[in-house]
């Protein structure tokens, strides 16, 4: 479904990408993570064609992303971190754009917005910056675009309506669907995506399913003074430490255990995943 | 569908452009007409009540260069801004269909409800003074034997192009920085003029770029103007220069990033 080759993107001097490539298939729902200023925010927009590469490609459904074709945007849903929203009420927004997505469901926006509390008579300009998301969140959901990107989408979102997101992201996936959420707060993707992006370095060092990655190693506490592991972290329970899965146990994917063991450049770990 | 132009996806993003900006849009009119309203009204006063020609056809013209300028150059402000940058962008309809939506506001309809919010005004005011038949009389503004509202036309092309091309152009304070780049251009444009006139023609010459020569000869002045011909050449000029700024506009739109 998107296919990134040999891109490099800079902003003025700074090189964001160099030679990235990625591909990324229907039916998963990718996590993309990335320390602050990694270029996650920039990776999508380079998918969604919202800024253009140096060098390289990047096609979506084999349209060149850059090209901004009607056909191409809808099939693609962007749900930005900064949203704006036009003084108009939820169902006059449906009325006045869903249209321009062929497989646009009226009633999943109304179920979703439901399911949010979220009143639908209401100018969208006088909700909380919070309802707005979410209003966004369930129109982009419900135009059952082959493609949704989601920046940051639980970023001004309280705690009840994170487990509501979890709950509604998860009926959303259909196979012939490709989601993208990219996030810095680890801990809102657990138990949601099955395949996890890390980008660091330039590079996306990481693109393997959440399967496959407890496949691979192993996530648990060990005693303390204990050395066979790949990466850990001193808590006052013990160590937290991920270790090679020889024996193919399972155990849950830590993912915020996992990306600090990658930033810190743990070649070892990114070898065995990558293998 | 046609990646280019669907006339139903047209209608739909021309409808939906409507419902989000027009209430700010009938708001802008409002202020428009009333401050056209405390203008003519103010002149009217001032002139014991009478309304001449002579002052109908500077407020038509000024203020229709300046009201338009300022409105075409934020038709195009969503796509500057980051938040509403990515929605507007993302909208499945074409470029071309983008485009076209922010022309039609900009070009014909601004001149349409402005023509309307002047002879409105223009009414009122000339009937509430004396309204002496023979000089208080609501001007023609399509007579081009009786006066130059007809030039507002001309220049209001030039106008919108140039504001257009700045709308998209700049990312923040649009009218500001479109101001200042015209402004510029102008004193470039003059400060080009003299030398290239010098050269072509020796001697106390002073000129208007496009406009008039006078060359001073001793005890002689010759005012010269373009002809009928060379003002139809100067008039191609400025045509084919809209025509280039609405294109490298549309050009710097299907470029856009946020």
């Amino acid at each position: 479904m998107i296919e990134i080759s040999n891109l490099t993107f800079c902003y003025g001097n700074k090189t964001l990408f160099n030679n990235l490539t990625l591909s990324l298939k229907a039916g998963h729902i990718y996590g993309l993570l990335g320390k602050n200023g990694a270029g996650k925010s920039t990776l999508l927009k380079n998918i969604a064609g919202l800024v253009f590469p140096l060098e390289g490609t990047c096609t979506v459904n084999g349209f060149t992303s850059k090209n901004r074709l009607p056909n191409f945007l809808q099939e693609l849903f962007f749900v930005p971190e900064d949203i704006y929203m036009p003084a108009v009420t939820a169902k006059q927004f449906a009325a006045s754009t869903g249209h321009f997505y062929p497989k646009f469901d009226n009633k999943q926006f109304n179920n979703i917005l439901a399911e949010f509390d979220v009143q639908d008579d209401k100018p969208l300009t006088q909700l909380s910056f919070g309802q707005q998301k979410k209003v966004v969140i369930a129109f982009g959901l419900s135009t059952n675009t082959s493609l949704l990107i989601m920046d940051e989408p639980t970023n001004g979102l309280d705690i009840p309506s994170k487990v509501q997101f979890r709950k509604i992201m998860a009926g959303g996936l259909t196979e012939d669907r490709c989601i993208i959420i990219s996030t810095h707060q680890v801990r809102d993707l657990d138990n949601l995506i099955d395949s996890l992006l890390v980008l660091h370095n330039q590079q996306i060092v990481i693109n393997s399913s959440m399967d496959d990655i407890a496949d691979k190693v192993n996530f648990g506490v060990l005693p303390s003074g204990f050395t066979e592991y790949l990466y850990a972290e001193e808590t006052f329970s013990g160590l937290h430490a991920i270790t090679e899965n020889t024996d193919q146990s399972y155990s849950k994917v830590d993912m915020e255990l996992l990306f600090n063991a990658i930033i810190t450049n743990n070649e070892q770990l990114i070898q065995i995943l990558n293998k | 569908m046609n990646n280019t132009f669907n006339l139903k996806r047209f209608g739909m993003l021309f409808k939906k452009h409507t419902l989000e900006h027009g209430k700010t849009y009938l708001l802008s009119a409002g202020v428009l007409t009333g401050f056209m309203f405390i203008l003519l009204g103010f002149m009217s006063y001032s002139s014991g009540g009478h309304l001449f020609n002579n002052l109908q056809v500077p407020v038509f013209v000024f203020m229709m260069l300046i009201t338009g300028g300022i409105f075409t150059s934020i038709v195009f402000s969503d796509f500057g801004d980051k938040s509403k940058g990515i929605p507007a962008l993302m909208l499945p309809a074409s470029h071309f269909e983008k485009y076209l939506v922010s022309w039609l506001y900009s070009y014909i309809i601004f001149q349409v409800i402005y023509i309307c919010a002047f002879y409105l005004i223009d009414s009122i005011v000339v009937n509430l003074g004396y309204h002496d038949l023979e000089v208080d009389k609501v001007i023609n503004i399509f007579d081009t034997q009786r006066n130059d509202c007809w030039y507002a036309f001309v220049m209001y092309g030039f106008i919108h192009a140039f504001a257009f091309f700045g709308a998209i152009f700049f990312k923040k304070l649009h009218f500001i920085k479109t101001a200042i780049a015209f402004f510029a251009c102008l004193i470039i444009l003059t400060l080009i003029n003299k030398p290239i006139i010098n050269a072509l023609i020796p001697g106390d010459v002073k000129s208007i770029p496009f406009q008039r020569l006078d060359i001073y000869d001793h005890d002689r002045y010759f005012n010269m103007r373009p002809s009928g011909e060379m003002m139809n050449i100067s008039f191609g000029v400025l045509a084919l220069v809209v025509l280039l700024l609405w294109a490298t506009t549309y050009l710097r739109l299907k470029e856009k990033e946020v």
